[in-house]
């Protein structure tokens, strides 16, 4: 029945939720992904069977992250039904996270945006070694910010002030720089990254997010991280505050983010997602860009 | 109607709030606030199972600072267990603002008798302890385009055109009138020494005040915030703010801002009746006060609006006061009030202020108006103002008339 996710269970009881959408060049989320990924998830939780969950894709591109003509719709929606839209995708990143079976992402292409947010949500993300894969949150590149928590696992895996600054402005990684901020936990051999990734799901089957161990302390509540708040804002500020909205939700987000447990967290961000998509000027962008591309 | 009533007003010395130098730091801030508390409890020989309330300011009250230290401190004065307390915040303005809900509670009747002041271990508890949102929180601090202070002090001398010459001069007149108020005694009064368990003196004289100060030793410094501003950005969103300015001007500095110290105050206030059941003379009468808004990115030039309405209140023109206490919180703060109001410099800050002496920030409001209570005295005059300007455009006053001896 699955068009675009498959999940197969192999004999270890590692489910293979494989992206592989037919009808596109690269994996996104689209609606239809999203209806497939949640009850893959809720598969998942439920099965006995499964172990682990290795997140791969049949595709170069590994995922691209939000369907354009879907964000383009989020601009028509009311925040309600936006707001369902999101949480589904936010709920099932964070069950998959705190569901007690260990999540690897076997990164085998670009992996960015939404599809970024999906492997922090894993415990564990391995890479192919190819120098021409990118990784990262190029959302405020184009006016728009992370929704699907990556906001709040980024600036808790990679160096938090390095974080938040690479989210204001959308910038990308090659693998190594992402494996060197943490954001990857290994850099392998594009033929050895299913098996690599296979092997920690067994060697790790009690792992847990550092976010969620007891004692996680995060960078919040230093003067260190005040300090920095209060020169980003006035740096924001110089540098066109009016322009970038997106930049002021995701300054916003990390900063009150930080502060709490994930889950409210990730509650955070996406009340601003959605506060970003009720912003006249950026709708007009955003559209003009989805009708754009279209014609 | 029956005016509250001031018996009391006393301070500590202000020791340099800097733990490695500064001659308090070794206190605690309970230790601190309950010297002025044990003070007014001695000095009336009062039955402190009559103070209805103690009521204290504190701008950053967290850790050795928090957890309500008017509470604990009147506990550790050996005030009688049955007397609460409360500590307040409205910034620099707490001390007076502490006085001022004293003086409501008078007031209304709710207590008789109210202890009410301010304590600030700088040294201990350093600015911005208990948070700053308006600054490090990007929701508010970018659509509000806030900075901070003393980039505020410098925008107040910007849109004014004061020199650096301005205000150093102020500064020098400050330390100038604050050594030789020392020199005379005019402090006596109200100076409570603070002293160790054995007895021994800790500090007994304003620590931070240097009288030779002069226009070449204060234009030797650099100025505190240019690069500060610079460097975070600051200087531009004040442009923004301001586009009138042009570009920001740097002319606060150490030695023409308030000084970092520790120190703590209280007064006690109460009702004609109080006073009489207690055997107390009253000092003087609370005539007028008002705390106000006012724009907050410039957050300094609010003293003049709080002074209208306070001598709204009074029945009283700025001419008829005859003495002024204005915080020196930046020089060009007072600058700007005088240019403001026409009060001239004869009959303002006349025993030097915060820029000489230092500004505990949650007891400055209290110690001016007991200095504001001596000099009346001293001077023979029946008048007074105090005011202050707060964090985030805020500003109190609190007009005072004297109430001599004989008159009570």
């Amino acid at each position: 029945m699955s068009q675009i996710i498959t999940l197969t269970v192999d004999a270890d009881g590692i489910a293979d939720l494989h992206w592989n959408d037919p009808t596109r060049k690269a994996n996104v989320f689209s609606p239809e992904a999203i209806d497939e990924f949640v009850v893959h998830v809720d598969r998942v939780v439920s099965d006995d069977a499964i172990r682990g969950v290795l997140i791969t894709s049949g595709k170069k591109i590994f995922n691209a992250g939000g369907d354009l003509k879907m964000v383009g719709g989020f601009f028509e929606m009311s925040a309600d039904a936006l707001w369902s839209v999101m949480a589904r995708v936010m709920h099932s990143f964070y069950t998959l996270e705190t569901c007690g079976k260990p999540v690897a992402a076997a990164i085998n292409g670009h992996c960015l945006g939404g599809g970024f947010e999906m492997a922090l949500a894993a415990h564990a993300r391995f890479a192919a070694d190819d120098p021409a894969i990118k990784v990262g949150l190029p959302e405020a590149g184009l006016g728009l910010m992370p929704g699907f928590g990556g906001t709040q696992r980024m600036a808790r895996l990679a160096p938090w002030q390095r974080a938040i600054e690479d989210m204001l402005v959308g910038t990308t990684y090659d693998v190594k720089t992402a494996e060197a901020l943490g954001l990857l936990t290994g850099v392998v051999p594009a033929e050895a990254v299913l098996q690599i990734a296979k092997d920690w799901l067994l060697e790790n089957a009690e792992v847990q997010q550092p976010w969620m161990v007891r004692g996680y302390g995060g960078p919040a509540g230093t003067p260190a991280f005040e300090r920095f708040f209060h020169g980003l804002n006035a740096r924001l500020t110089r540098d066109g505050a009016d322009n970038h909205p997106e930049r002021n939700l995701i300054a916003e987000a990390a900063y009150h983010g930080l502060q709490m447990p994930i889950e409210p967290a990730l509650r955070v961000e996406l009340r601003r997602f959605i506060a970003l998509t009720r912003i006249p000027t950026v709708c007009e962008t955003m559209q003009a860009r989805v009708f754009g591309e279209n014609a | 109607m029956s005016y509250v009533q001031i018996f009391d007003a006393v301070r500590t010395p202000r020791g340099r709030g800097k733990a490695s130098v500064g001659a308090l730091a070794e206190l605690s801030p309970v230790e601190l606030a309950t010297v002025p508390l044990k003070a007014l409890k001695d000095r009336a020989n009062l039955d402190t199972s009559s103070i209805g309330d103690v009521v204290l300011g504190c701008v950053d009250p967290v850790a050795d600072q928090g957890g309500d230290i008017a509470r604990t401190a009147a506990l550790e004065a050996g005030y009688d267990e049955t007397v609460p307390g409360v500590q307040v915040n409205r910034f620099c303005a707490s001390g007076l603002e502490a006085c001022a809900i004293a003086a409501g509670k008078v007031a209304s009747g709710e207590a008789g008798l109210v202890v009410a002041g301010g304590v600030e271990m700088m040294s201990r508890v350093p600015m911005l302890s208990s948070g700053m949102p308006v600054l490090a929180d990007p929701g508010i601090a970018i659509p509000r385009k806030s900075i901070p202070q003393g980039i505020s002090a410098d925008l107040i001398a910007t849109l004014r055109g004061y020199s650096r010459d301005d205000v150093d001069a102020l500064a020098v007149e400050s330390q100038k009138r604050a050594g030789q108020a020392w020199d005379e005694g005019r402090f006596a009064r109200s100076i409570v020494p603070v002293k160790d368990r054995n007895g021994l003196t800790v500090l007994d004289r304003d620590e931070a005040v240097r009288p030779k100060a002069d226009m070449q030793s204060l234009g030797a410094l650099n100025p505190s915030f240019e690069r500060y501003a610079q460097k975070m950005g600051y200087d531009a969103v004040a442009e923004q703010k301001y586009p009138e300015i042009g570009t920001l001007k740097y002319v606060h500095h150490a030695g023409n801002s308030s000084q970092i110290v520790d120190g703590a105050a209280a007064l006690l206030l109460g009702s004609d009746a109080a006073g009489n059941t207690q055997g107390l003379t009253p000092r003087a009468r609370i005539r007028g006060l008002a705390s106000i808004g006012s724009e907050p990115t410039i957050m300094l030039t609010g003293p003049k609006a709080a002074c209208d309405r306070a001598l709204k209140q009074a029945g009283l023109g700025y001419s008829e006061i005859d003495l002024w206490e204005l915080n020196e919180a930046f020089a060009s703060v007072v600058l700007y009030f005088q240019e403001e109001t026409g009060i001239t410099s004869d009959r303002m800050n006349v025993n030097g202020g915060s820029i000489a002496m230092g500004h505990p920030l949650g007891a400055t409001g209290a110690m001016i108006l007991g200095t504001l209570l001596d000099e009346l005295e001293r001077a023979d005059k029946q008048f007074g103002c105090a005011t202050l300007c707060a964090a985030t455009g805020q500003a109190i006053a609190m007009v005072i008339e004297r109430i001599d001896g004989d008159m009570k």
